[in-house]
């Protein structure tokens, strides 16, 4: 009668014997289960939603529950086949004991049961606490009142039940599988067969230099932002797969280098460390090259988002020089108007105005060939050579500087070009040239930019003759963008709610075609839209790099327990043979340091050469100040070292246990 | 003065809880001279592995002293005990311990390369004994690849290498075949010829029969000790199986 709970106990008495592996497990499980509900939840808390800036947040959360649902699902079942071959001797002896392979199967199944019942239940009752906390946290950080309601994502709960059943129930076949394909023997011998040296793959360790190569290459010549979004992928994928190859191919190449020169090889320091390697890099190659990504991914996250959210005060001051800024493409009565009306707006508010300035400018894309600029042609998107041009005539400068200089003839320009120096004697748009006046590339700043994702210069020409002229020139070509519009900008204390009043208001005696070529920027309502987003960027960048961190401490932990285990007899052997517990220590310490400092170097290389490109999509989002990223960059670093090193650590003592 | 000196030698294991004391060792007395070739013999639980492990410094004694060469192993500090053993002893062991990370000739080189000896000398010292061996052909293997007699062989190779004062050896017949097995006594006899010192601990009878002395341990004394002398190998053999027979059947015989 009492089979079933035969089994079941069977079942308990196996994790109870097992759980210095099992109870990672089930940690890392259980954490996976409150991560994935947390995320799934806060992606669709309606509370979220209705913040600023809080759809944008939304939406990188979706991003991210795929993100975690893949990272777990991979992790897990990475984890738990490592943990099974562990048990390939103990299952080898049931069955030689007269269990059939059904028996080991019920028992097996029984065992992942109750390690999924535990992780479902302990993981969404964490969930659902640490997600009140998260949410009030982030809602803490965009600045939104958080209603204290208890909120309960049943979309969450389900998504979450959902996504463990179905790691666990392919964990479960998987484990299955080696049951039945395995006669007992084998099953007895589990990982004890003596293991081949690696042989040295020069061709993959050639391949994985080459990819990381042409990555860095992209990264390292990328100068535009928007080239740097479309290669951003392609440079990611290329160094990723050469890490895994470098890591499997490359050091196993490197060590049968270091052990052929046989004056280096055997001496004692290095005799037991390099052939120890060769086959450690062996089996944890790709677990190394895991760590090494990782980490890259971590630093990366962590220090952009952080950088965008630190820097956000300067970023709003670039996007928004003024206080409130008007851009109207429409005819100059329209326009008029419509700067009245905002007056009007901002007297009926009782706010008042200074530095008021109204100009007309023409914005164009031109691509940069030497000293001409083509309007025209085969005016890729992706090409770094892009420009924006802004033209304002002479008479707007002066009253926008307070200046009175004057261009003598028609032919005659100043050039500002504030991010990429302009040096030419002479400028030419399409086919039309002019003399360059030099002025002091600082004198605009009161101009704002509007955000180009190119690099932009300012051409100040004589008259709106001459800009008509070149606004002809342009329509003529007929391809590219041309704006030209009329600005208003003034400094002025409006509110976000004032603001937001009035941007209502002018839309309101607005057609709805004439709307859409009115931009009213309010500097307090677009910052608080722009702290919003970065803030939410910021939370998702933690909030995933706590993640990656989680599991990368799991891979070290597991990594270190393995190889202890593998390393054991070695030790034993050498200790036998005359190598005292110091020396025996002191190699360890030597591989152990390699192994696990070398993905923490690679991860740095890494993150070097992705300086440019992060620095490019930095700039995407109005972020210029470089040496901030910089300084965010190497705090973040030490920051992980620290930690890094700490897990080692700790780990270590724990693998010297085993061995000794 | 004998090379090794055995004196009174006690072992006693206390178990967890201290309420069980278990005699491994009773008072153990012998000497080994140089040159000699000597086979303990004992029942599982006699204290044979016990012995071997005190005298290869792996363990230490409750009371009583191991003298090699004068000099006592029991009074060495931790730090010098892995030095002594590399330089003083070599060891030969039932499961081989073969390093699977290192080929046959790196395995051989392992406690010279410890001792921080350099290549030429290495190469030197190798190249007479792979000979005498029968090892030249696999130094380049690795141990999955090699088989089981080769494997003790080429572990004798990595005890002999370092000239060592006295060769303990651990059942170094049990896991083989016979054929391996008589091949791996006839090798230490010749070693022993050329005056190596040797300590073989183990079950056969046969591997007995090729020693010069055999000593008889059980309940952790010293049982009885016969010489090959002018025996012949039959005859040895018919010694050694008597003894057995006697301490199989419980008898109390002291010298």
């Amino acid at each position: 009668m009492n089979n079933r709970h035969f089994f079941m106990r069977m079942s308990l008495s196996n994790l109870k014997l097992n759980k210095q592996t099992y109870i990672p497990f089930i940690f890392t499980s259980v954490f996976t289960a409150a991560m994935f509900y947390i995320i799934v939840s806060l992606s669709g808390n309606p509370d979220l939603e209705n913040t600023l800036g809080g759809s944008a947040l939304k939406s990188l959360l979706g991003l991210g529950t795929w993100v975690t649902g893949l990272f777990a699902f991979i992790f897990l079942f990475y984890t738990f086949s490592f943990l099974f071959k562990r048990r390939k001797k103990e299952i080898g002896i049931y069955n030689v004991l007269g269990m059939e392979k059904k028996h080991i199967s019920r028992v097996i199944a029984g065992e992942i049961l109750i390690v999924f019942l535990i992780s479902i239940i302990l993981g969404l009752v964490i969930g659902m606490l640490l997600d009140k906390l998260m949410f009030l946290i982030v809602a803490k950080i965009i600045g939104a009142k958080a209603s204290m309601g208890f909120y309960v994502s049943v979309e969450g709960l389900v998504k979450t039940v959902l996504l463990l059943a179905a790691i666990f129930i392919l964990i479960f076949l998987n484990s299955i599988r080696q049951v039945h394909f395995n006669n007992p023997i084998e099953l007895l011998k589990g990982g004890n067969i003596g293991e081949r040296e690696p042989k040295a793959k020069w061709i993959l360790a050639l391949l994985g230099i080459i990819c990381v190569g042409i990555g860095y290459y992209i990264s390292l010549t990328t100068d535009n932002i928007v080239t740097a979004m479309s290669t951003f992928l392609i440079a990611v994928v290329l160094v990723i797969v050469g890490t895994y190859m470098l890591f499997v191919a490359g050091s196993i190449a490197i060590l049968k280098l270091l052990k052929k020169n046989k004056k280096y090889y055997y001496k004692s320091s290095h005799f037991i460390s390099v052939s120890g390697m060769i086959y450690r890099m062996k089996q944890n190659g790709v677990g190394l090259a895991n760590i090494c990504i990782i980490s890259t991914m971590i630093l990366i996250m962590l220090a952009s988002t952080c950088t965008l959210w630190v820097g956000v005060n300067e970023t709003v001051d670039r996007l928004y020089p003024n206080d409130v800024q008007v851009t109207a493409r429409l005819p100059q009565a329209k326009a008029e108007m419509l700067f009245d009306n905002l007056e009007n707006q901002l007297k009926i508010n009782d706010i008042k105005t200074e530095n008021v300035l109204k100009y007309r400018s023409l914005e164009v894309d031109a691509e940069q060939k030497g000293n001409t600029f083509y309007t025209y042609g085969d005016n890729n998107v992706v090409d770094s050579n892009m420009r924006t041009l802004y033209f304002l005539t002479c008479d707007d400068y002066n009253r926008i500087m307070g200046t009175d200089i004057n261009l003598l003839s028609d032919n005659q320009v100043m050039v500002s070009a504030p991010e990429k120096d302009y040096k030419g004697d002479s400028i030419s748009i399409n086919e039309n040239s002019y003399q360059v006046i030099k002025i002091d590339n600082q004198n605009l700043k009161t101009v704002p930019e509007k955000g180009s994702i190119y690099p932009s210069q300012f051409v100040i020409v004589k008259n709106q003759q001459v800009m008509d002229k070149i606004k002809n020139n342009v329509e003529n070509h007929g391809e590219g963008l041309l704006n030209d519009e009329w600005n208003y900008v003034c400094n002025a204390n409006v509110t976000k709610e004032q603001g937001e009043r009035i941007i209502d208001n002018i839309n309101n005696n607005l057609s709805e075609e004439e709307s859409y070529w009115v931009n009213c920027n309010f500097r307090n309502v677009s910052e608080e839209a722009i702290v919003g987003m970065y803030a939410g960027l910021m939370f998702v960048g933690i909030f995933l790099s706590i993640l990656f961190l989680m599991t990368m401490v799991l891979i070290i932990y597991y990594k270190q327990i393995s190889e202890g285990y593998d390393d054991r007899n070695r030790y034993r052997i050498m200790q036998n043979v005359g190598l005292d517990k110091r020396e025996i220590k002191r190699s360890i310490r030597s591989q152990v340091m390699t192994v696990f400092f070398l993905p923490l170097i690679v991860a740095c290389a890494h993150v070097a050469a992705a300086f440019p490109l992060i620095g490019r999509m930095l700039e995407g989002f109005g972020m210029m100040n470089i040496w901030l990223y910089v300084k965010v960059t190497l705090l973040a670093l030490a920051v992980f070292a620290i930690f890094y090193a700490a897990v080692y650590t700790l780990t270590s003592k724990l693998y010297y246990k085993i061995v000794n | 003065m004998s090379m090794l000196e055995v004196n009174n030698l006690k072992k006693v294991y206390v178990t967890h809880f201290g309420s069980n004391k278990v005699k491994a060792l009773d008072n153990v007395t012998f000497n080994v001279d140089e040159g000699e070739f000597v086979a303990v013999m004992g029942e599982s639980g006699s204290g044979k592995t016990t012995l071997l492990n005190i005298l290869a410094s792996l363990d230490k004694p409750t009371s009583g002293e191991v003298r090699l060469e004068g000099k006592n192993i029991a009074m060495l500090s931790e730090s010098e005990i892995s030095a002594f053993r590399r330089q003083n002893l070599g060891f030969v062991f039932q499961d081989f311990n073969l390093l699977d990370t290192f080929s046959i000739r790196d395995n051989i080189y392992l406690p010279l390369v410890l001792s921080g000896k350099k290549l030429d000398y290495m190469q030197k010292k190798l190249e007479p004994l792979a000979k005498m061996l029968g090892i030249n052909d696999i130094l380049d293997k690795f141990p999955y690849e090699v088989s089981g007699g080769q494997k003790q062989r080429a572990a004798v190779a990595r005890a002999v290498i370092t000239d060592p004062k006295l060769i303990l050896a651990d059942e170094p017949t049990g896991a083989l075949d016979s054929r391996s097995a008589d091949e791996l006594l006839r090798l230490f006899n010749k070693i022993n010829n050329q005056g190596q010192t040797i300590l073989m601990v183990t079950h056969s009878t046969k591997a007995a029969c090729s020693a010069k002395r055999v000593m008889f341990i059980k309940d952790g004394r010293v049982f009885h000790q016969i010489y090959r002398g002018e025996n012949t190998y039959e005859e040895m053999y018919q010694k050694i199986s008597q003894i057995l027979t006697l301490l199989a059947t419980g008898g109390d015989r002291d010298e």
